[in-house]
């Protein structure tokens, strides 16, 4: 790459140019989860064990929407593939023969150690993300996101029907069950190798033509390649988020991969800042202890008065707007935590390049439903 | 014979309630590249305020509309005015939240369980044309949309109006720059939403007889579709798609029988997906490719 291309990545945005401070993130959520895992009740455990995966899933579409800035509205398609494929993959052989006497050939009589069946759900979300990737990866970003929500509605529709393998409606049950802390090892490893690959230069490229998609591809960066690239990566991080979701709670259903979760992922990423690493986890854990906070005030433990049902998924969706009119960049504004170095500024010597905020004024390629300023 | 003249007219009947579902986002879409997800939460809002003044019979209606209208404009004033510069990606953000707060309120103030209710029981009666039996519901879905089609045409063809909302869907910029006044536009094309949503919510209730907070999710996922299939920003485009739609649903109705039919819903979203990536100015090719109206 030329000089002057590695000029323009590395300037993509000032105080930018590293993925972050992986220790601080790393030490962040170890901390916050391993207290709650030790010290917690019962139920504080449950909640963080759940939180945990979310914050998996929003670190997948981080990946892909976060460092391209192409939505996808269609990735808990994904983290249900992850979730079914592990799902039923960890079913004591036993309880199969029992339960799931229709489930067809191998799929009957196989179970698999979790850390397999986890790689297999990952892989089995990877596939199909690239199946996917290869058909939209050169439409128009929005018919792209439109496209990856057709699957997921399409997607439901074959989970709630396919009674033979998925169980339909009702779902899979006697999912075998992982402690805890094995989940939060491998979110710290995806952690890790999310932060490991976007410190790449594909990424730095793909960051690059989120910033400015014409001057990306005017030195050559192939951006249809990278995105193509992001989207299974990301895919896979979801698809292993769901593995780990069916795997901590025993008990998978249609409805658990459908709307409600997909807002409640993208409000975490909006949210925290759709452009960082750190927005990603900030995200996550905001919306977390903000949702606790009213299913507390729900259930009558905070306030002396109970606050109606649903207050919970009203609070959420309040907040999500309000981020979104007033802090459209989410509350981390695209900044990477950085210990012991400058934040702010170039140390090239070279003044701040001017850059555009990336949700109000990012150039959409072609017909991607932007209005020229 | 008789059969097939009956499935002709439910495949008409459920093509012109899609087509009500369709006619708002694609025309949202066409002014201000908003994919609105929220106006299901519109139709649900129209089916509460029908439930809630029922006894008024025909009259509720009126009142449905002015309820409507009202959230209509505050939705837009909140979640989408303050983004209307950003991606379209955003405003599909946008409208995903407030349709969330929308119905998530209505099932705090509401809860979560269906209401019963009909508000003109004689059209559930049939009524004999030329030996078959149609229901006055099948009737009036049909005549109500005729009716939409001309007057949106009307409307957007004769009015001054009418005119300045095709500029501003043609180049929002740009009519702006020409002195079209853009919170205008924009506040008339959410009122004729609002107004298409009591129309398809009155009719959404009479065949199902309830109402509940999520009744609106599959009348906007239904629109949704005919929109894409028609070619996204389309008007014309968003009502072929409809009745395309509508009568596909009818014809695997009446041919696919068992496992088929129960993966039919995954086949129209394998459909979708396709249009979207194939052929993204629609089945029909009615909409340019950019998807301009």
């Amino acid at each position: 790459m030329s000089r002057f291309t590695s000029n323009l990545v590395s300037r993509v945005r000032p105080g930018h140019r590293e993925p972050g401070n992986l220790g601080f993130l790393l030490l962040v959520v170890v901390a916050i989860w391993g207290a709650a895992f030790m010290f917690g009740t019962r139920s504080l455990v449950d909640i963080a064990t759940l939180s945990l995966i979310q914050m998996a899933i929003v670190i997948g579409l981080y990946m892909y929407i976060g460092e391209s800035g192409v939505f996808s509205f269609g990735h808990i398609a994904f983290v249900a593939i992850g979730a079914y494929v592990a799902g039923i993959l960890c079913i004591p052989e036993a309880t199969k023969a029992v339960i799931y006497p229709d489930m067809p050939g191998f799929l009957s009589n196989t179970s698999t150690p979790w850390y397999v069946a986890l790689l297999a759900g990952g892989a089995a979300a990877g596939i199909l993300a690239l199946v996917v990737g290869l058909m939209t990866f050169r439409s128009p970003p929005m018919n792209a996101a439109l496209a990856t929500f057709a699957l997921l509605l399409g997607l439901n529709v074959v989970l709630e029907q396919w009674s033979a393998v998925t169980n339909g409606t009702g779902g899979i049950t006697n999912i075998e069950t992982i402690d805890p802390w094995l989940a939060l090892a491998v979110v710290a490893i995806v952690i890790t190798v999310v932060w490991f690959i976007s410190g790449t230069r594909q990424s730095r490229m793909l960051r690059a033509s989120r910033e400015d998609v014409f001057a990306a591809r005017a030195i050559g960066i192939n951006v249809e390649r990278l995105r193509l690239r992001s989207f299974v990566s990301s895919a896979v991080v979801c698809g292993l988020a769901g593995a780990l979701f069916a795997q901590t709670q025993g008990t998978i259903s249609p409805s658990l991969f459908f709307l409600p979760l997909t807002l409640l992922t993208l409000a975490m990423l909006v949210i925290g800042g759709q452009s960082s690493l750190t927005g990603a986890i900030l995200g996550s854990v905001v919306v977390t202890v903000w949702s606790e906070f009213l299913a507390r005030g729900e259930s009558g433990d905070l306030f002396p008065f109970e606050l109606p049902a649903s207050s919970t998924q009203l609070g959420i969706g309040l907040l999500l707007l309000l981020v979104l009119i007033f802090r459209p960049d989410g509350l981390t504004r695209g900044w990477e935590f950085l210990i012991g170095r400058r934040r702010r500024g170039s140390d090239d010597g070279l003044p701040p390049m001017q850059t555009a905020t990336p949700v109000s004024r990012e150039p959409v390629p072609d017909g991607g439903g932007e209005r020229p300023d | 014979m008789d059969t097939l003249v009956q499935d002709i007219i439910s495949a008409l009947a459920l093509g012109s309630l899609y087509a009500i579902y369709a006619l708002p986002i694609a025309l949202l879409f066409g002014v201000m590249r908003l994919i609105n997800f929220a106006h299901g939460e519109l139709i649900m809002v129209a089916g509460f305020a029908l439930y809630l003044s029922r006894d008024l019979g025909l009259a509720s209606i009126l009142v449905a509309l002015v309820a409507c209208v009202v959230v209509a404009l505050m939705t837009e004033r909140v979640a989408f005015r303050p983004l209307r510069d950003a991606n379209a990606s955003t405003l599909l953000i946008s409208s995903f939240a407030a349709s969330f707060v929308l119905q998530n309120l209505a099932f705090v103030i509401f809860g979560s369980l269906p209401k019963t209710f009909s508000i003109a029981d004689w059209m559930l009666e049939s009524v004999s044309i030329w030996g078959i039996d149609v229901s006055w519901l099948v009737i009036l879905t049909i005549a109500s949309a005729l009716v939409w089609f001309v007057l949106l045409a009307l409307f957007l063809e004769r009015t001054t109006l009418g005119i300045k909302m095709r500029a501003a869907a043609e180049d929002f910029n740009m009519a702006r720059m020409c002195g079209i006044p853009a919170n205008l536009v924009i506040a008339i094309a959410f009122s004729i939403t609002a107004a298409l949503a009591v129309t398809g919510a009155f009719f959404l209730t009479m065949r199902s007889g309830a109402v509940s907070p999520s009744i609106g999710i599959e009348p906007v996922v239904l629109g949704f579709v005919a929109t894409v299939i028609g070619g996204l920003g389309s008007l014309r485009g968003a009502i072929a798609g409809a009745y395309l739609l509508g009568g596909l649903t009818v014809l695997f109705q009446v041919m696919l029988s068992g496992t088929i039919l129960d993966f039919r819903d995954a086949l129209v979203y394998g459909v979708v997906f396709l249009v979207l990536v194939l052929r993204p100015e629609g089945i029909l090719g009615t909409a340019t490719p950019e998807g301009r109206a």
